[in-house]
C-alpha cells in the first residue's frame, strides 16, 4: 500500500488552474522531489493534500485511508507531518516548548489543564531536538533563531507524530550552502532509519538530483515528466520549461 | 385584512425600512471606506454621526426657514464633521496606524468618550428636536398609506450617494487610489503616492458621510447623547454582514437590516433582535468575511512583535504574589472598614480583567464584548434571586454557568473570525445581550434593573463578603494563570502565534479557541455574580460596551505582557475612577483623554512604564 496516493487532484483560483488533474503515488521510504518553475502549483498541491485548501476535484489517500478535503488537523492524525515554504512556528515560545506543544497534541493531552506543559514530554522533545541538531538551542526563544534553525525546528515539530509521510515545502530555501547539505543529510538519515516517505519541493537542483529517488516535474498545474533523476534531467520537455537555465550547479529561482 | 390592504401595508413598511436604511448606509459605508484604506475600525464613527445631528440642529435653527436653507444646513453640517474628522485623523489616528487592532479600537473609543462629554457640555443633556424640513414636511398617499415625503427624500439621497460614490471610485483618480489602497497596499506605495494625504482624505470622506447621515436624521428623530453607540453597533453589524471595505456590501446589508427591523417590529417585535442575530450568524457561517468582504482581511497572522516566552515565576515574582495576597488579607484592617466596599470591587474587577487578559494575551482572541459574560453572570445570579428566591450560594454557582453558556453560544460564531472582525462581532453580541436585558422588561426589569440581590445573612457583613469575594476571585485568577501554563494554555498560545502550525500538528484551532472562550466566559460570570451581590442590584449597564471597555483599560493599564497586569490594572483603574468621580463631572472626558494617551504614549501599560524609564535613563 502506498503511503500517499493522489488521483486527478485539481484546484483552481478564479481562472488560474493552480493544480490541474495531478496523479501520483509515494511509497514508504521514498524521497520524491516535486519541481517546477515559480507558480507551477507545488505549494497549492501540498495544500490540497494537507487539507489547507479544499481541492475542486480528485482524491487523496494516506496509507489507504481517504483524506480528501479533510482539515489539516485530521490529516495529521493519519501520520502526515508538514514544513512550510515560509516557516510557521510558535514565535512566543522556546524551541523546546514548540516541540512540547506538538507532543501534547500527539499524546492527545492538548486539552489538559493539569500539570504545567514544561514538565511534560521533556525527554521526548529533547531527543527530537537533538535529532535535528538544535540541542544547544533548546531553551532559546524561537524569535531569536536564524532562519535555517527555524527550518530545523519545523522538521523536529513535524516528526512529533512519528509520521509516515513528510511534506516539506522548500526545506532548504533561505539556507546557506552548508546548511542545505546538512538539512538534506538529516532527511536522508530519517528515511533510512525510520522509513518515512518524503515529498519535497526544491529549487536547488543539486539538492534535487543529490537527494531524490524520484522526481516529478510540475508545470502550470500539470505533471509534465516524472521518473528517476537522471531520466528527468535528460528530458527535453523538462529542459525547455524549467531546466534550461540549469547548468550544473546553478540554482534556478 | 383584504389583499389590497396587505399589499399597501407591505409597501408602506418597505418604504419606511428603506428610509431608515439610508442613514445606516451612510454610516456603514464611511466606516467601510476608512477601514479599507487605513485598516482602522473607527469606533468614533458613531460620534461623528452624532455630531452631524447636533451641528445640523444648530445650523437649522439659524438658517432652516426655507427648503434651500435647510438643505444647506444639512450639507454644512456634513462638511463641518468632515473637517472634524480630518483633525482627528491627523492628530490621533495617524499615530496608531501601526498599533495592534485592539489598541486602535480602544483609542477611538477614547474619542467616543471625549465627544460625548464635549457634546453634553455644548448642547446640554436633553434631547433636541429640530423642526421639519420646509417643503418636505407633508406626506403623500401611496396605496392608501400616508408616506412622509421626507422618507422618500432620504431614499433619494441614499441612492444619490451610492451613485456618487460609484462614480468617485470608478471615474476619478482619487477614487482609483482609494480602491488601490483597499485592494493592495504595496501598490499604493509603489505608485509613489503620499499615503498620509490619501489616508486623511479617506477619513474626511468617511467622516463627512457619517455627518451627513446624522444631519439627515434630524427631521425624523431627536438629537440625543445615545445616538453614537447605538448607531455604531448597527453599523458594525452591517459591515460584518456586508463585508469590510465593500460599498455594495454596506448598501445591501443596510437595506437588509433596516427592512428586517421595519417588518420585524410589526410582526414579532419581541424577537427582532434575535432575527438580526440569526441573519448575522448565518452570513458569517456561510461566508466569514461577509457577503462582499475580502477573505484576506480575516487571515492576518501577527508576527510583528512576538512576546517573549512564558516564564514561571522567579523568586521576586513569587514574593510579589505573596505580598499582594497578604495585602488583600490584611487590607480591611489596615484601611478600615469603610474601604471594604472598594476592596471588594477591586477583587471582583481583577477577576473580570484577568479573564479578559486570558483571552487576549493567552489566546490572541480580541474581544470587545467581554461585558456579555460578566453581565450574564450578574443577571444569572440576580434573576435566580428574583425569580427563584435562590440563596446567595446557589445564585453564585449559577453565575459561571450563565457566563459559560453565553460564551458557548456567542463564542461558536466569534471564534470563526479573527482580528477586527472578531472584535466587532463580540461587541455586537454583547450589545444584543444588553438590548435584550433592556427590553425584556417582564423578565429582567429592564431599565429599572433587579433590586434586592443581597448576600445571605452569614455574609451580609461587608468584611465577611469581602473575604468571600477576595478568596474566590484570587483562587480563580490563580486557576487562570495555572491554565496558561498547562498544555491547554500553551496550545492556545500556539493558536495565537500561528494557526497554520497549530492545525498542522493536529490542533482543532476553532474548537480550542471556543473552549478558551467558554472558560473565560465562566470566569467572567463568577465576577459578575459577585458584582451583583456586592451592589445589591443588577442593571443593564453591566452588559454595556462601557463595561467591556473598563476591562480592556484595566488590562492595558496593568500591562498586557504580565500575569499580574490585570490585577494592578484593576487596582489603579478603580482608584483613578473613584478619585475622578470626586473631583469632576466630566469624568468621561478625562477618561477618554487618558485612554488615548495610554495607547499613544504607553502602549505597554504600567509594566512598560518602568521599561520606558529605564531606557530613557540609559540612552
Ligand atoms: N490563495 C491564492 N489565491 C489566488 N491564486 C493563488 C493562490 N495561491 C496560489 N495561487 C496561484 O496559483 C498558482 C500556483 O501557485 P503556487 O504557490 O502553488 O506555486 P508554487 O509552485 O508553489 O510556486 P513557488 O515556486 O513560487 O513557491 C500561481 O499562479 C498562484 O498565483
Ligand atoms: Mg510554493
Amino acid at each position: 500500500m502506498s503511503v500517499l496516493t493522489v488521483t486527478d487532484l485539481a484546484k483552481a483560483y478564479g481562472g488560474v488552474r493552480a493544480v490541474d488533474g495531478v496523479s501520483f503515488a509515494v511509497e514508504a521510504g521514498e524521497r520524491v522531489a516535486l519541481i517546477g518553475p515559480n507558480g507551477a502549483g507545488k505549494t497549492t498541491l501540498f495544500n490540497a493534500i494537507h487539507g489547507q485548501v479544499q481541492p475542486d476535484a480528485g482524491r487523496v489517500m494516506v496509507r489507504g485511508a481517504e483524506t480528501t478535503g479533510q482539515a489539516p488537523h485530521r490529516v495529521w492524525r493519519h501520520g502526515v507531518g508538514r514544513t512550510f515554504q515560509i516557516t510557521a512556528t510558535f514565535m512566543s515560545m522556546t524551541v523546546l516548548e514548540n516541540v512540547q506543544v506538538a507532543l501534547a497534541s500527539y499524546h492527545r493531552s492538548a486539552l489538559g489543564l493539569g500539570q504545567a506543559l514544561r514538565h511534560r514530554y521533556r525527554d521526548e522533545a529533547l531527543a527530537l531536538i537533538a535529532q535535528v541538531g538544535l540541542r544547544d538551542a533548546a531553551n532559546r526563544a524561537v524569535s531569536e533563531l536564524a532562519y535555517g534553525d527555524l527550518k530545523r525546528l519545523e522538521l523536529a515539530v513535524a516528526l512529533t507524530n512519528a509520521p509516515a509521510l513528510l511534506l516539506m515545502d522548500e526545506p532548504t530555501a533561505g539556507m546557506a550552502g552548508d546548511g542545505r547539505g546538512e538539512m538534506m543529510k538529516l532527511v536522508d538519515r530519517l528515511v533510512a532509519d525510520v522509513g518515512v516517505a518524503v515529498l519535497f519541493t526544491e529549487h536547488d537542483m543539486d539538492v534535487v538530483f543529490g537527494h531524490a529517488d524520484r522526481v516529478i516535474v510540475l508545470d502550470r498545474g500539470r505533471i509534465i515528466a516524472s521518473g528517476a533523476p537522471d531520466v528527468v534531467r535528460a528530458d527535453k520537455g523538462v529542459r525547455a520549461v524549467y531546466l534550461g537555465t540549469y547548468d550544473d550547479g546553478a540554482v534556478v529561482t | 385584512m383584504a389583499l389590497e390592504d396587505f399589499v399597501s401595508f407591505i409597501v408602506a413598511q418597505a418604504i419606511a425600512g428603506l428610509a431608515s436604511a439610508a442613514s445606516l448606509f451612510l454610516i456603514a459605508v464611511g466606516l467601510s471606506i476608512v477601514f479599507g484604506v487605513t485598516r482602522v475600525v473607527n469606533f468614533a464613527h458613531g460620534s461623528l454621526y452624532m455630531l452631524g445631528a447636533y451641528i445640523a440642529y444648530s445650523l437649522v435653527a439659524v438658517m432652516g426657514d426655507s427648503f434651500a436653507g435647510y438643505l444647506l444646513a444639512l450639507l454644512l453640517a456634513a462638511v463641518a464633521v468632515g473637517i472634524i474628522g480630518g483633525v482627528i485623523e491627523s492628530t490621533l489616528l495617524r499615530r496608531i496606524y501601526h498599533a495592534p487592532e485592539l489598541f486602535q479600537l480602544l483609542a477611538t473609543f477614547g474619542v467616543v468618550l471625549i465627544v460625548q462629554d464635549l457634546t453634553r457640555t455644548i448642547w446640554g443633556p436633553d434631547d433636541l428636536f429640530a423642526p421639519r424640513m420646509p417643503g418636505l414636511d407633508g406626506a403623500i398617499d401611496i396605496l392608501g398609506h400616508a408616506i412622509p415625503t421626507y422618507d422618500l427624500f432620504l431614499i433619494g439621497v441614499a441612492f444619490a450617494v451610492l451613485g456618487g460614490l460609484w462614480l468617485l471610485f470608478r471615474k476619478t483618480r482619487f477614487g482609483v487610489l482609494l480602491r488601490a489602497a483597499t485592494e493592495d497596499r504595496q501598490m499604493v506605495s509603489a505608485l509613489g503616492i503620499d499615503q498620509r494625504w490619501l489616508f486623511t482624505a479617506a477619513f474626511v470622506l468617511g467622516a463627512a458621510l457619517a455627518g451627513l447621515g446624522g444631519a439627515l436624521q434630524m427631521p425624523r428623530q431627536a438629537a440625543s447623547l445615545s445616538m453614537d453607540l447605538s448607531i455604531i453597533v448597527d453599523a458594525f453589524v452591517v459591515v460584518v454582514i456586508g463585508g469590510m471595505g465593500s460599498i455594495a456590501g454596506a448598501f445591501i446589508a443596510a437595506v437588509l437590516i433596516s427592512e428586517l427591523l421595519a417588518f420585524g417590529l410589526v410582526i414579532f417585535p419581541q424577537i427582532t433582535l434575535v432575527l438580526i442575530f440569526l441573519v448575522m450568524a448565518v452570513t458569517l457561517v456561510l461566508k466569514p468575511s461577509g457577503l462582499f468582504g475580502r477573505p484576506e482581511f480575516l487571515t492576518a497572522e501577527d508576527v510583528r512583535n512576538p512576546d517573549p516566552p512564558l516564564q514561571p515565576s522567579d523568586a521576586i515574582a513569587k514574593a510579589g504574589w505573596r505580598v499582594l495576597l497578604a495585602w488583600g488579607l490584611v487590607a480591611p484592617f489596615v484601611l478600615g472598614e469603610f474601604s471594604t466596599v472598594i476592596l471588594t470591587e477591586i477583587a471582583i474587577l481583577a477577576l473580570f480583567a484577568a479573564s479578559l487578559h486570558f483571552l487576549i494575551w493567552g489566546g490572541g482572541l480580541i474581544t470587545f464584548g467581554h461585558a456579555a459574560y460578566f453581565g450574564l453572570g450578574a443577571y444569572g445570579a440576580g434573576l435566580a434571586v428574583f425569580h427563584l428566591s435562590a440563596g446567595m450560594a446557589p445564585a453564585l454557582l449559577l453565575a459561571p454557568v450563565a457566563g459559560a453558556l453565553g460564551a458557548l453560544l456567542f463564542g461558536w460564531f466569534c471564534v470563526r473570525l479573527t482580528g477586527i472582525y472578531m472584535a466587532m462581532l463580540t461587541l455586537a453580541f454583547a450589545q444584543i445581550a444588553w438590548s435584550i436585558a433592556f427590553q425584556w422588561i417582564e423578565f429582567t426589569g429592564g431599565d429599572n434593573g433587579i433590586l434586592g440581590v443581597w448576600p445571605s445573612a452569614w455574609a451580609s457583613d461587608p468584611t465577611v463578603f469581602y473575604y468571600l469575594a477576595f478568596l474566590v476571585c484570587a483562587a480563580m485568577i490563580w486557576a487562570l494563570r495555572h491554565v496558561m501554563f498547562s498544555p491547554f494554555g500553551y496550545t492556545l498560545r500556539g493558536t495565537r502565534d500561528s494557526a497554520l502550525r497549530s492545525s498542522a500538528i493536529g490542533v482543532d484551532v476553532m474548537r480550542h479557541r471556543w473552549l478558551a472562550f467558554t472558560l473565560a466566559g465562566a470566569a467572567a460570570g463568577v465576577s459578575g455574580g459577585f458584582f451583583a451581590f456586592a451592589k445589591g442590584s443588577v442593571f443593564p449597564e453591566v452588559l454595556f460596551v462601557s463595561t467591556s471597555v473598563d476591562g480592556l483599560v484595566m488590562v492595558l493599564l496593568g500591562g498586557m505582557q504580565s500575569m499580574a497586569g490585570p490585577i494592578l490594572g484593576a487596582i489603579a483603574y478603580t482608584e483613578i475612577q473613584t478619585e475622578l468621580n470626586r473631583v469632576t463631572d466630566l469624568w468621561q472626558l478625562v477618561l477618554g483623554v487618558f485612554i488615548v494617551a495610554l495607547v499613544v504614549v504607553l502602549p505597554r501599560g504600567l509594566a512598560g512604564l518602568s521599561a520606558l524609564l529605564v531606557r530613557r535613563r540609559t540612552s
